[in-house]
């Protein structure tokens, strides 16, 4: 047979990405159609978990959390993102440490992330402490215990984790900006600002596009920092579709429930990145019969 | 010509050579906003260690700004190997040796694996391959939540729940859609001749691996041993699910001695915990620099 | 009015001195290429009249003002590069006007300068599409109209035609050429191709390693060289050079080369001839072979070493007993056969003499 060792070679990779990449995506699936409470049960119960799904004030509210976060998060990371890798552009001194300071607790995990900032806002000993000890004495700061501001704490920490990572990239792309470009620029007397607005930042768009789908996937994935910095409290406000999932599979044993929410996220992947892709792709294939005609 | 101009030409005449540096409240400006935003950036990192260096009854009386009027490491010490977990109180060391066993086999599996594909995807094109390819960069986009129920099945049945064999199985295949990438976007960018010239040469696939591939191939190696040494150390989800009690990862013991404390919270303790959690990535990001960055856009898939 | 002018310029890198105390002045309307070799300093020199590169010293001055602190957007310049430099994202016409739309220009005042810079450059069916959309010789134009939009008095171009095709790269230079005719404003153009040079240019600065080797116009940097450094620059093939010494017998000047010595009578010696090592330099286009070659002022016995045909000419060249190898141009229906004899006369008259040490013309 042709090719024999790399079919060989490759077999393990293929039996892998079919058993897990399709075989347990379809089986969760399936299981969402199923009434399987701690395990499987092949009842089939049709749209019965999803209605259970979205009449759950539960899953509402992680739903809504979701959505703040990816607003917030994926917004405000890119207008930090974008604004630092621009600030760094200017010839400035000391720009590796700088890069280095923004883009450092990238390197860090989700939990440790998530314990930083709980005890940087820590009600009695945190910043509220801090500003009280300047004088302050009524300040009161106390967002990771107010059910309405809780999750904007997350969007911060994630932001300070994930901003770096766009300023890394943007810069980047900033770096492979025609040098002729900027000279034009100038002869025009376009203000910096402007041409950052107008000029440079739609033909950053391969850059930002990949800082999206990065960002938004983390959205969705998002589990260990929530666990880490208020476990979905106070009460729910903080709970995310993923903590969902996992709390209904582990421990509160609704393995029918869970899947459900799982296939939810699975589209909702679906529904970020096939814009971007086929964007893309039309792109690709506009320049290629444009470069040919 | 009016008159106005006249001393206005006059003024500029002198000009020679560079303009001199004024003030400009532009650099000001951008200088200003460096220094708010490492603020905001260091902080965090500032309150964890400041914290850590207090004992507790300094940590009460003071506030998280503070810098640590006597310094102790005692706290890390505490941190280190009498944190409890429960009732173990054996510190964070347990799940540091856990996290190494479980982050040096996976890092070098991932090599083995992902260079090897790479190379099939690159030079030994067939029927399926792409498929395979496809469903690999599937792969990379699915949020665990969705493969996760059916996979502790499956490895519960295959006897590898809660070991580490199987603990150190999962990450590589969910680190392999990315590895796999990134040695694959590698192999394409070397030019085709050297393959060409091999196979001509009467080379066969494992050959041309092992003696020209393999040798080319230290940048995007370093790359991928700083990617999944981070991504494997900081990982979570999977070390809470398919570990068990006995292996633990740091991240999951720290999560758990912090959860699990009763009565007053060991702040200093906590973070002198969580700092020696970071310490492995961080000090890999420190060392490596650069190639941290190019470990970020090589992964970020370019679909 | 619109003279430009660099006064006592040098331009440093930390160590690396690109310019070294330039002077150079272009008169009002006139058409100057700079002309040089990769490296020497032409786009540096550019740069420093738009404003876009800090000098170290020195001073630039345009229209009569001294500009050499002055923002580059109030030069009264505008600048055409290599690489197009448009705005990828926008379309032709917002190309065009975004420059003057952000100085506040009116709106009717820009659709007006754009229409009329879109008939100058044919740019009608294009004004909607995108620069990727575009040729490279259209997304050129396109560069060359944002650059008209702005009614400047000084246009600026770096190697605007280096990036096309060679038949576009004809096109577009006679296109150049005749906008700079039209609009009557002064043009300066850097290129290290000598064709473009010679065809565009009122005035050509030859330059080398940061210094102006040679500033006049094309017939002048053809026929009278300033240095060997210029004659073997300009002209293709080059110039062939011969090596000897100068002497004076009986009382008249002749060029000593091996046995022969060429008489130097009708050579127009800039200040005098005095002995000395010397190179003579000859262009093929001015060696005379077969029926002419006796009038010369010398004739020179060679024989035919290597043939290059390019069509209408081809390139013989010949190699004396001495081993000496000299190039010329013969019509192609002559029929020139490798190892033939072939005399050659040489008249110093249309010739060039450098000083060897100092490669100053003589
Ligand atoms: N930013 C810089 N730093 C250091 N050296 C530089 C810099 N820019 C140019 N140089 C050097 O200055 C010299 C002149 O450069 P310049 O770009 O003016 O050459 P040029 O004549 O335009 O060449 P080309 O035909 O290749 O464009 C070169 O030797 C170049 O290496
Ligand atoms: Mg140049």
């Amino acid at each position: 047979m042709k090719n024999l060792s790399a079919k060989i070679a490759l077999a393990p990779t293929a039996l892998v990405a079919l058993v897990v990449f399709v075989g347990c995506i379809a089986w969760t699936v399936g299981l969402s159609f199923t009434g399987s409470r701690s395990i499987p049960e092949f009842s089939f119960v049709g749209f019965e978990q999803y209605v259970a799904l979205f009449g759950s004030p539960r899953w509402l509210v992680s739903l809504r959390n979701m959505a703040i976060l990816g607003i917030g998060f994926v917004g405000g990371c890119l207008v930090l993102g974008y604004l630092l890798a621009i600030f760094i552009d200017q010839k400035v001194r000391a720009e590796s440490t700088l890069r280095t300071i923004f883009l450092y607790p990238y390197a860090l995990s989700y939990i440790v992330t998530g314990f930083a900032w709980q005890w940087f806002l820590n009600p009695q000993l945190g910043l509220q402490k801090f500003m009280q000890d300047l004088g302050w004495t009524d300040f009161t700061f106390r967002l990771l215990i107010d059910r309405n501001l809780a999750i904007y704490t997350i969007v911060a920490a994630a932001i300070w984790h994930g901003a770096g990572l766009v300023m890394a990239l943007v810069l980047a792309g900033l770096r492979g900006i025609d040098e002729d470009i900027w000279k034009a620029i100038n002869i025009e007397g376009i203000p910096k600002w402007r041409a950052y607005l107008s000029i440079i930042l739609p033909m950053l768009g391969p850059s930002f596009a990949t800082c999206i789908l990065l960002l938004a996937f983390g959205v969705i994935r998002n589990y260990d920092l929530v666990v880490a910095m208020t476990g979905g409290g106070p009460g729910s406000a903080t709970e995310v579709p993923a903590k969902f999932v996992m709390d209904y599979l582990f421990e509160r044993q609704n393995v029918g429930l869970a899947s459900a929410g799982a296939t939810i996220l699975i589209l909702t992947v679906v529904a970020v990145a096939a814009p971007i892709w086929y964007a893309r792709h039309w792109q690709t294939r506009r320049a290629a019969s444009a470069s040919k005609g | 010509m009016s008159e106005q101009v006249l001393p206005l030409a006059a003024s500029t005449a002198h000009h020679d050579g560079p303009r001199p540096a004024t003030f400009s409240w532009e650099r000001a400006g951008i200088y200003a906003f460096l220094l708010v935003a490492s603020l905001f950036f260091l902080l965090p990192i500032y309150t964890m260690v400041s914290t850590s260096l207090k004992t507790m009854a300094e940590v009460r009386a003071t506030n998280v700004l503070m810098p640590p009027l006597a310094p102790t490491i005692e706290a890390w010490g505490a941190a280190w190997n009498q944190a409890c977990t429960g009732l173990d109180c054996d510190g964070v060391q347990v799940g540091f040796l856990n996290s190494l066993k479980i982050v040096v086999p996976v890092v070098v599996l991932s090599i083995l694996v992902g260079a090897l594909n790479g190379y099939v995807l690159s030079f030994w094109r067939f029927r399926g391959a792409n498929l395979v390819f496809t469903v690999l960069m599937f792969g990379a986009f699915i949020p665990l939540q969705m493969v996760l129920y059916p996979l502790v099945r499956l490895w519960s049945s295959l006897g590898l729940y809660g070991s580490l064999p199987g603990l150190i199985a999962v990450h590589v295949i969910f680190g392999l859609p990315v590895v796999t990438l990134m040695y694959r976007n590698f192999y394409a960018g070397l030019p085709i001749e050297i393959f060409k010239a091999a196979r001509v040469d009467g080379a066969g696939f494992w050959r041309i691996f092992w003696s020209i591939f393999v040798p080319m191939s230290a940048p995007i190696t370093i790359v991928v041993v700083i990617w999944q040494t981070t991504g494997a150390w900081n990982d979570y989800i999977l070390g809470l699910t398919f570990g068990g009690r006995e292996n633990a990862p740091m991240t999951v013991q720290l999560n758990n001695i912090i959860a699990s404390q009763t009565g007053e919270r060991q702040f200093n303790v906590e973070m002198a915990a969580t700092m020696l959690t970071a310490m492995v990535p961080l000090l890999v990001y420190m060392v490596s620099g650069r190639w941290f960055v190019r470990g970020i856009t090589a992964g970020a898939v370019k679909g | 009015m619109a003279e430009v002018e660099a006064r006592n310029l040098s331009i440093r890198y930390g160590e690396f001195t690109a310019l070294e105390k330039l002077d150079l002045t272009v008169p009002h309307g006139q058409f100057l290429v700079l002309l040089g070799p990769s490296g020497c300093g032409k786009s540096t020199l550019l740069n420093s009249i738009a404003g876009l590169q800090p000098i170290t010293s020195g001073q630039i001055w345009i229209g009569g003002k001294n500009v050499t602190w002055a923002e580059p957007k109030d030069r009264g310049i505008a600048m055409v590069f290599q690489s197009y430099a448009l705005y990828p994202k926008m379309t032709v016409r917002q190309n065009l006007s975004f420059g003057l739309k952000v100085a506040g220009v009116k709106a009717a005042e820009i659709a007006q300068r754009v229409q009329r810079a879109a008939e100058t450059l044919q740019l009608h069916t294009m004004l909607d599409r995108r620069p990727a959309e575009l040729s490279g010789g259209q997304r050129q134009r396109v560069a060359i109209g944002r650059v008209l939009v702005r009614e400047a008095e000084v246009y600026l171009y770096d190697e605007p035609l280096s990036n096309l095709d060679a038949q576009l790269r004809v096109e577009l230079r006679r296109e150049i050429k005749r906008l700079h005719r039209h609009l009557g404003s002064t043009s300066i153009y850097v290129t290290h191709d000598q064709v473009e040079a010679l065809t565009l240019a009122d005035m050509i600065a030859v330059m080398n390693k940061g210094r102006i080797e040679q500033l006049g116009s094309p017939e002048e940097i053809y026929e009278r060289p300033a240095t060997r450094y210029v004659a073997a620059f300009i002209g293709s093939p080059a110039m062939n050079f011969i090596d000897g010494d100068i002497a004076i017998e009986a009382g008249k000047p002749v060029f000593k080369w091996g046995q022969a010595s060429i008489p130097l009578d009708r050579y127009g010696f800039a200040a005098g001839a005095t002995p000395g090592k010397a190179t003579l330099g000859v262009r093929p286009e001015h060696i005379a072979h077969g029926e002419h070659a006796g009038g010369q002022d010398f004739l020179v016995e060679t024989t035919i070493d290597l043939l290059e045909p390019m069509g209408s000419d081809t390139l013989v060249w010949c190699r004396t007993k001495e081993g000496q190898q000299i190039g010329l141009r013969v019509p192609t229906e002559l029929r020139p056969r490798e190892g033939d004899a072939m005399p050659l006369g040489i008249s110093v008259s249309s010739a060039s003499l450098f000083d060897t040490a100092s490669g100053l013309r003589l």
